[in-house]
């Protein structure tokens, strides 16, 4: 197999990947800005950065 | 459904066989991959859009309230003629693929025989455009009569056309699994190059529009803050797997050396372009022409109507808005179609498909919508920072702005590149985009109409007008503009100023525009409270406007009036546990072209004969003593510049002090300096406030988003402390606007 196939299927596979979880974790984070009521752009943030600040 | 329906159609089948061609068999594998990823991204930025604006309805309104009218006119009006020849593309491979499949069943031989002084291929051309014609006259018709399809009828269209594609795909998989030799149609992986990947992307990115025709059905959808993104998201992960899917069939579907392929089977299928495809899933499947043309009906004719609708609904929306003539809004008596803007786009949708090359009409259309995806990018950016408070949002693009910055790169880039696939393309795209600038100018600009978006202009009385140094003063209801005045009026004196008294009338969405004239009365009364103390010795404008966010408009007067510094103040609380110094205040210092006077309990007649200025060197910190000195009680007043020691070390006061001194043209003596230590610098400032009258700051200058999520160190002290407080920022000119965008 040459080298432009792997480089090829490395970057397909890692496209399709990428595409994969970011629509996962779309998708995810619709439905919890749904259940916890829409909010501001300002207040969303703030409700994630005080999580994450909880978590450490 | 919506969104696949559109997408999938003419971009892959008359792309396929183009881009294999240009690419070879790997390329063409990794530009439907790539290009999947790239749609994402703006797909995100439009998910974002749709869930915070779900009534928006697309790219023309996102502009609008993103940038304003000129801009919004010229997203609809690249959205006109982006759908408009779309439906050209969509005509074209309707009638390529139908009149193919009648050559192949020998329909067509007659035909050939009656005409032997022309090669078959000629006469096919020909027969291609007439059905083009005949098909988007027949659709326009059909949209003229008003008839459409129903839901029902167009899920199945979607799942049919689903379905077929991916059966083709399907057979790729079981070919190869049945004869494994057909991966070395993919050797050489890219005979051309690596770079030909930016010209066949360009070229296919058409195939991956179609998701943004979502955002018009947030009328119709339920729960749309949750159902759109998804949508849009869904649409574009779905069809990518299934382009890749195709792709990889594609090139597997012949059988190298077999009879009739003389050259490698990429070779092979790019030589027939853009019917390509079609000769490579005849060689795959058995039925495979049956197949195509079956799909290429339903997908062409469904996604045919469809742009016809969206480019009316684009012109008619500009006509509605006075933006182009009476006569794209008018609207059929019967048959309640908007005949004018129909006939219009119908006329584009013609002229393009009778007068261009098939290849120039997919390049155009793919040009043209890698342009208003650039512009939606932009607006996402531009509406988070100017309406963070103001929108609720269903999605959120995450490391906000990447995704859009990123996506704004690679349809420049993308979008450039195509040149190298169609030069026609880049000389018709700027025509029409160079066109819509200059109809707005001319034309569109005095004649559009105002909508409740925009910021109105209750009463404004300019008595002056100087090139003094300007500053503005927001003033909210009688008491605030007392208390202000003090603190107003050594600044203005300070810089020999002219006054712009300022009041936002704030009016809710339930509250038409005609009715915001009853809230004049107390912004009269605020600004007459001002007025006493400042006319007698300032030249002062006054001007009352409605607005539906305070903080926008204040930000949108600063620009028009070309205000040098704004003063305003702010009651002490915060307005929630969630924001900062205030959700009025806190946009108004990101946003401002200008300086920004923050004044905390400073009237009442208090005098500030001790003044203390934390200092850490930041960017602020020379302006933030311009006030102090400025609105200390007399020359005799002590500042003391500080700066706190938390054990890493302190700023180097006695050369800032030096400078500022120079600067300031004061005496050696004017500020003290003072180093304390404190465990953290909010604790040395709160306990070191306590002697002062007065503490003067410089505001943040983090980055936006680091400021939305935390308080900084200037507003804590701000909130916590019991003393006056004046916060400033001092606009930086370049640096200042990056900040403001990012």
């Amino acid at each position: 197999m040459n080298t432009e196939i792997i480089i090829g299927i490395i970057v397909v596979t890692l496209s399709l990947s990428i595409t994969t979880a970011i629509t996962v974790w779309a998708c995810k984070s619709i439905d919890r800005l749904a259940e916890n009521g829409y909010k501001t752009a300002r207040e969303t943030l703030k409700d994630l950065s005080r999580g994450k600040r909880t978590n450490q | 459904m919506m969104g696949l329906g559109m997408m999938i159609g003419a971009g892959v089948f008359l792309g396929m066989g183009i881009s294999i061609g240009k690419a070879g068999p790997g390329g063409v594998v990794l530009t439907f991959a790539l290009n999947g990823l790239l749609a994402l991204l703006t797909a995100m930025s439009f998910a974002e859009l749709s869930s915070a604006i779900p009534r928006a309805g697309g790219a023309y309104n996102f502009a609008r309230i993103g940038f304003g009218r000129g801009t919004s006119f010229v997203a609809g009006w690249m959205e006109w003629f982006a759908s408009s020849v779309a439906g050209s593309m969509y005509a074209l491979t309707f009638a390529i693929y139908t009149v193919r499949f009648c050559q192949t069943l020998g329909w067509l031989d007659p035909l050939f025989a009656s005409m032997p002084n022309y090669e078959p291929e000629q006469i096919a051309g020909l027969i291609e455009k007439a059905v083009a014609i005949f098909t988007a006259l027949l659709f326009i018709y059909i949209n003229y009569r008003g008839s459409s399809e129903t839901g029902k009828i167009g899920a199945i269209i979607t799942v049919g056309q689903t379905i077929f594609v991916v059966t083709i795909g399907i057979f790729g998989v079981v070919t190869v699994m049945n004869d494994p030799s057909r991966l070395s149609n993919f050797v050489p992986f890219m005979p051309a190059g690596w770079l030909q990947l930016l010209a066949t992307m360009g070229f296919t990115y058409v195939a991956f529009e179609g998701y943004e025709v979502i955002a018009q059905a947030g009328d119709e959808a339920i729960d749309p803050r949750r159902n759109l993104p998804k949508a849009m998201i869904y649409s574009v992960i779905i069809v990518t797997f299934i382009y890749v899917l195709v792709a990889f069939a594609t090139v597997v579907s012949v059988k190298a050396n077999t009879a009739g392929v003389g050259e490698q089977p990429w070779e092979w299928i790019g030589n027939f372009k853009e019917k390509g495809f079609g000769e490579a899933v005849a060689k795959l499947m058995p039925y495979g022409n049956l197949v195509l043309t079956l799909a290429v009906i339903f997908s062409s004719t469904s996604a045919l109507n469809a742009t016809i609708y969206s480019g009316t609904r684009a012109s008619y929306a500009l006509g509605r808005d006075a933006m182009l003539p009476k006569f794209f809004s008018k609207i059929h008596k019967k048959n309640k179609t908007p005949y004018g803007a129909l006939l219009s786009t119908g006329c584009i949708i013609l002229f393009v498909a009778t007068f261009l090359p098939t290849a120039d009409v997919a390049s155009s259309a793919s040009i043209m919508f890698l342009f208003l995806f650039f512009l939606v990018n932009l607006s996402v950016i531009k509406i988070r920072r100017n309406m963070a408070d103001e929108l609720e949002y269903g999605f959120m693009l995450p490391f906000f702005p990447i995704p859009p910055i990123l996506a704004i790169i690679c349809q420049i880039v993308l979008a450039v590149w195509l040149v190298h696939m169609s030069w026609i393309a880049w000389i018709i795209a700027p025509i029409w985009v160079a066109s819509g600038i200059a109809m707005y100018i001319f034309y569109a600009k005095s004649r559009a109409k105002t909508s409740d978006h925009e910021i109105q202009i209750l009463y404004e009385e300019l008595l002056h007008k100087t090139d003094k140094y300007n500053v503005m003063v927001a003033i909210s209801n009688p008491s605030n503009a007392a208390r202000m005045v003090q603190s107003t009026y050594r600044i203005c004196g300070a810089k020999d100023a002219q006054v712009e008294l300022i009041h936002m009338v704030p009016v809710p969405d339930q509250v038409h525009l005609d009715d915001a004239g009853e809230y004049l009365i107390t912004g009269k009364e605020a600004l007459h409270e001002a007025m006493l103390y400042l006319s007698i010795h300032f030249p002062i404008n006054t001007t009352i406007r409605y607005c539906r966010n305070i903080a926008r408009g204040i930000v949108s007067a600063i620009k028009e009036k070309r205000t040098d510094m704004l003063v305003l103040g702010w009651h002490g609380k915060r307005d929630s546990l969630l924001f900062n110094i205030g959700s009025t205040v806190d946009p108004i210092i990101e946003r401002a072209t200008c300086d920004v006077v923050v004044l905390k309990d400073c009237g009442g007649n208090k005098t500030f004969d001790n003044i203390m200025v934390p200092i850490a060197g930041g960017p602020n910190s020379a302006f933030a003593v311009d006030i102090a000195n400025i609105v200390s009680e007399n020359n005799d007043s002590k500042i003391t510049l500080m700066t706190i020691d938390t054990g890493r070390g302190a700023f180097d006061l006695k050369e800032f002090a030096a400078i500022q001194t120079q600067i300031l043209g004061v005496s050696k003596n004017r500020f003290a300096t003072k180093v304390i230590k404190a465990r953290t610098p909010l604790r040395g400032i709160l306990k070191a406030a306590k002697h002062y009258d007065l503490v003067v700051m410089g505001t943040s200058n983090k980055p936006i988003l680091a400021q939305m999520a935390r308080m900084t160190l200037p507003e804590k002290v701000a909130t916590r402390c019991n003393r006056p407080v004046i916060i400033v920022k001092s606009n930086q000119g370049v640096r200042s606007w990056f900040n403001r965008w990012i």
